[in-house]
């Protein structure tokens, strides 16, 4: 058993002692730790570039753009080929050399209702009600960096994600979700971290990404956020 | 085998000349050597596998020095027992997405040095009992069993074929109108297990399969290994140089 957990359970033992939080008052300070309501509304475009890290021989270069009003290119780079998958708030088309298609396709379902997802530049937590989201605290969490508050978000499409919310920075360190995987139901869990400030707006800066109980892991370090660059529109479609 | 491997690369040497980039009309790129044109296809070899494009989908062609052709420069100058340089080679290659290369790398400095911990880290092996073995048995080691291209444990493993083995048995039911018994489940079962052998065999092609899921970032290929690429054997398997 180590330090981190004893200290993740006293924290939680602090934490249940203390009047649990609202769903409104976490998110207000979820907002307020990215920057505040005002610092994210003036994003009206963000790029970032990486890498994604999936084990040995697999490292590739990532790049992704975000812009007002819900739109999405990210660009995969690796082994000579480039993919690129767009989201123009309505519709997807990717060209993915390494699924064999040279040419413009249609987003996957799943990857089209993931993209529109991540579109959204403030996240599900900003505005929920508007969006038609609902919002419920379920709990805290004993997580290894520490308590956390565990939200359930309904999203407007139906898909639910759980939201797990530092207790002390305010930040989304973990996010879960179900999905059938051959038939099978799989828990996935991203953990965010690495959080730093762009232009007074907070990012996570490592992704990590894989299946609960599984040894495998897809890593993304975020090595750089450029806020507003001015990004054509026709970046977010693809011809066909 | 390294008589072979050195007329392959000899014979590689004029492909190495031309670098191209080839932008799709549809907004991807391939980048490496252009292999051959024909007035239908252009094949291009991107390093881990070679590409048939259709010219009737290639926007433009512009010819430049490719990263893979620096790759095979500075390959050329390293040493083979140069473990340093093959080390540094590989993490540059890694850092731009030059897979194969950095496997490729990351082995010559094997060669050289079979205990070196960057270049076996590299390769994905991992230390069990103070000695370095494969990742997959690492894995191994740990008690994770390999079904359909995952490293899973061995209750999520059984849960599978058990939830499996039911559905098989429920469709029937329902067919058949009849009703179910354990013995039926059992048999099942093992019909189940009979039917992952088969699943395994096609391991290698959905070993990447398993996080097609991006969500954090945003779309991402389904498919992430360099045998997506390679419709012809991996260049990979081959020095695409012969050090000096």
């Amino acid at each position: 058993m180590g330090t981190r957990f004893l200290v993740a359970v006293g924290a939680l033992l602090l934490t249940a002692a203390a009047p649990a939080p609202t769903v409104d008052e976490i998110v207000a300070r979820n907002v307020a730790a990215r920057g505040g309501k005002p610092a994210l509304s003036a994003v009206r475009t963000v790029r970032m570039t990486g890498r994604a890290l999936g084990g040995p021989g697999r490292e590739a270069i990532v790049r992704r753009e975000v812009a007002r009003p819900g739109r999405i290119r990210t660009e995969f780079v690796f082994q000579g080929t480039t993919g690129v998958y767009v989201w123009d708030g309505t519709t997807g088309s990717r060209v993915s050399p390494l699924d064999g298609s040279l040419e413009a396709e249609p987003l996957p379902a799943e990857a089209a209702a993931l993209s529109a997802e991540q579109a959204d530049l403030d996240g599900p937590l900003v505005d929920w009600r508007s969006k038609g989201h609902s919002v419920e605290l379920v709990g805290s969490a004993a997580l290894p960096g520490g308590a956390a508050h565990e939200l359930k978000v309904t999203l407007e499409t139906g898909v639910v994600r759980r939201l797990f919310v530092d207790a002390a920075t305010g930040q989304v360190v973990k996010t879960t979700s179900t999905r059938t995987v051959r038939g099978h139901e799989t828990e996935f869990e991203t953990l965010y971290g690495d959080y730093r400030e762009t232009g007074g707006v907070s990012f996570p800066r490592s992704i990590e990404i894989g299946a609960r109980g599984r040894p495998q892991r897809m890593r993304i370090v975020v090595e750089s956020v450029e806020l507003n660059p001015k990004i054509d529109d026709a970046r977010f479609a693809l011809p066909r | 085998m390294r008589a072979l491997a050195f007329g392959l690369a000899i014979a590689m040497l004029p492909l190495a000349a031309g670098a191209d980039t080839i932008f799709l009309k549809s907004g991807g790129e391939l980048s490496g050597r252009i292999v051959s044109r024909t007035a239908a296809t252009v094949e291009i070899d991107v390093g881990g596998g070679q590409i048939g494009v259709a010219t009737s989908t290639i926007l433009r062609i512009e010819e430049g020095r490719s990263t893979l052709h620096e790759y095979q420069d500075r390959a050329g100058r390293i040493a083979p027992g140069d473990v340093e340089g093959w080390v540094a080679l590989a993490a540059w290659a890694s850092s731009i997405g030059l897979g194969a290369q950095a496997t490729e790398a990351y082995h010559r400095a094997l060669h050289a040095a079979p205990n070196d911990p960057r270049a076996n880290a590299g390769v994905g092996n991992v230390q069990v009992g103070g000695r370095w073995v494969t990742e997959d048995e690492g894995y191994r080691a740990q008690g994770y069993v390999r079904f359909e291209g995952e490293w899973i444990s061995p209750a999520e493993h059984e849960a599978i074929l058990r939830e499996r083995a039911l559905e098989v048995q429920q469709e029937r039911v329902h067919q058949a109108e009849a009703k179910a018994h354990e013995a039926q489940v059992r048999a099942e079962e093992a019909e189940a297990r009979l039917a992952e052998a088969e699943a395994q065999k096609a391991d290698a092609q959905a070993a990447s399969e398993g996080l097609p899921l991006w969500y954090g970032w945003g779309a991402g290929p389904v498919s992430w290994s360099n045998d997506s690429i390679a419709r012809q054997p991996m260049v990979q398997q081959h020095p695409l140089v012969t050090p000096r």
